[in-house]
């Protein structure tokens, strides 16, 4: 059994329906990535995933669980944890603080301090600058700051979605580096990005989606051989 | 080192002190002009529960302290004070509670808009109540309590509001209010009951106006809707927040001392002036003081010992001691 399934997903998004009976399936353990090009539909179904947007049909399947009608927060509770686009921290809030806030869930309280030394020792920068508001930090330090705070809740499933957007090419090897680091710790992510090459070195599974359509799917590798596919869909 | 970390405390100390002595050594006006800053600083701070940790200006405030006024009024003489001043705070947590379900899902100027929208409504059922139903136009209050017991009764729920929310701007789900002030969807993917939680702040804010007026109708022994509902007061509540600094706990200490003391040296003698006053001070804190007076109190040199005072309670030093 996959650890998340998602089952023929129609979300409607402002009036317009931006996904078509999307399904794919994320198995426990793995980076499974959603590639594609702008508005193919991949932001809008990690936010349905995440519980922000409602489908107008179609279903979720968490560790075997229906979690379609759960609210954002509940699903964090399960397990979900969703890193947003344009990482979203909260800039008047210290670093601390903003790490605080990802261990809210009833189900983290506890471990908070053990998480908190946890994220330090992933992102040492982040503990140099733990009592600067976070709206100070670079682009690079506030996407450290967005996936540190994602792993406080200490996810089963962590989400990214496009996490290197924005980042010089330094800075982005150093993410790989780390997402793949995260996942060996048997972390489960699902990821969304732009930068195709390391997406597909990185990830054991892909789908492509094309206008709101699951077009392609296979592994990141075969992928990355077929040239065909990476003309035809992803422009490379 | 060690002297310095008993300044805070003996300064708090005496400030707590003189207030408890102001109505046995004050002027009856001094000890009345004191008691309306207690009461502005009470229900800003209550006010700041909501508005300053989550964002949502709320114009209803006002509304809460008429229907505490109001329902003291209506039970005054059935049921011993100290009570009449706990339901009216409680009934306004339930008023709260209820109107805020619905309410708070609205954001921006649209909540602003209906929270004021709301207070009105609430006016006017009542005009129409008094006028069509009890064929009265207000309530004139007797044997009303002596000046110094109702100056000890707001000033323990001033203390009351300050302290509640100090504890909350420490705890976890003042973190969480802050945050969704931020970024309120980021917030909720982050396993925060963003609806939940302003609904508690809201419930939490009311409970103060609640309480403040009821103590208030007795010193004004005669209310009308039109005046304990008067959008005026939630104006000036705003208006006083802002000029103190909404993002100080101390702010509203800074805020209804300055605007209590212009109001009384110009109220008097020239009631227009007052309100254009009123109108120029917002002006020049939206344009040149964003942070309030408290913000500007945090970035000019004060004597150590004042800063120390206010350190122990403003926000963005305390938060980097943490």
């Amino acid at each position: 059994m996959a650890l998340l399934e998602v089952k023929s997903l129609n979300v409607c998004y402002n009036g317009i329906q931006a996904l078509w009976d999307v399904s794919f399936s994320v198995e426990a353990g793995t980076i499974t990535a959603l590639v594609g090009s702008n508005s193919s539909g991949k932001s809008t179904t990690m936010n349905t995933v995440a519980g922000l947007l409602k489908p107008a049909s179609g279903s979720i399947l968490f560790q075997g669980e229906a979690v379609t009608t759960l609210n954002a927060y509940q699903r964090v509770e399960k397990g979900i944890c969703l890193v947003p686009e344009g990482r979203r921290i909260f800039p008047h809030l210290t670093v601390k603080e903003n790490l605080e806030i990802g261990s809210y869930v009833r189900r983290c309280r506890k471990h908070m301090r053990y998480s908190l030394e946890w994220v330090y020792e992933l992102f040492p920068r982040l503990k140099e600058r733990n009592n600067q508001a976070a709206g100070t930090l670079s682009g690079g330090e506030q996407q450290m700051l967005a996936i540190g705070r994602g792993l406080m809740s200490e996810p089963t499933l962590l989400m990214l979605d496009e996490p290197s957007i924005g980042l010089a090419p330094v800075i982005v090897n150093l993410l790989f580096d780390l997402i793949v680091g995260i996942n060996s710790k048997g972390v489960t992510i699902l990821m969304v990005e732009q930068n195709l090459q390391k997406t597909l070195e990185i990830a054991q599974k892909v789908y492509v989606l094309e206008t709101g359509k699951i077009v392609v799917e296979g592994r990141g590798e075969e992928l990355l051989c077929c040239d065909d596919i990476k003309k035809a869909y992803l422009g490379m | 080192m060690h002297m310095q970390a008993y300044v805070k405390p003996v300064a708090i100390a005496l400030i707590m002190l003189s207030l408890l002595l102001v109505p046995q050594f004050a002027t009856t006006y001094t000890t009345s002009v004191i008691l309306n800053i207690l009461m502005w600083i009470g229900l800003v701070t209550s006010w700041l529960i909501l508005a300053g940790f989550t964002g949502y200006i709320s114009l209803g405030h006002g509304a809460f302290l008429g229907i505490g006024a109001y329902f003291v009024a209506s039970y005054w003489q059935i049921l011993p004070f100290p009570i009449l001043i706990l339901l009216s705070g409680l009934i306004c947590v339930f008023v709260a509670a209820v109107v805020g379900y619905p309410v708070l899902r609205v954001k921006g100027p649209y909540f602003v808009i209906l929270t004021l929208g709301l207070s009105e409504f609430v006016k006017y059922s009542l005009v129409y109540y008094e006028v069509n139903i009890r064929g009265t136009v207000g309530r004139i209050l007797l044997r009303t309590p002596s000046l110094e017991n109702l100056y000890y009764w707001v000033l323990v729920i001033c203390l009351l509001s300050i302290a509640t929310a100090y504890l909350i701007k420490r705890s976890r789900f003042g973190l969480a209010l802050m945050s969704i002030k931020d970024d309120e969807d980021a917030a909720e993917a982050l396993g925060v009951n963003a609806a939940l939680a302003k609904w508690k702040a809201f419930a939490i804010s009311a409970f103060f106006p609640g309480m403040i007026g009821a103590v208030m109708a007795m010193r004004w022994t005669y209310i009308d809707p039109y005046t304990v509902f008067n959008p005026m007061m939630s104006f000036q509540v705003t208006i006083t927040a802002f000029l103190g600094g909404i993002a100080y706990v101390h702010g509203p200490i800074i805020g209804a001392t300055m605007l209590t003391l212009l109001s009384q040296s110009l109220w008097a003698r020239y009631p227009n002036f007052y309100m254009i006053a009123l109108g120029v001070i917002l002006i020049f804190i939206v344009m040149f003081l964003p942070q309030g007076l408290a913000g500007l109190l945090s970035k000019i040199n004060v004597p150590g010992f004042i800063k120390d005072v206010f350190k122990n309670v403003s926000s963005p030093e305390r938060r980097k001691e943490l």
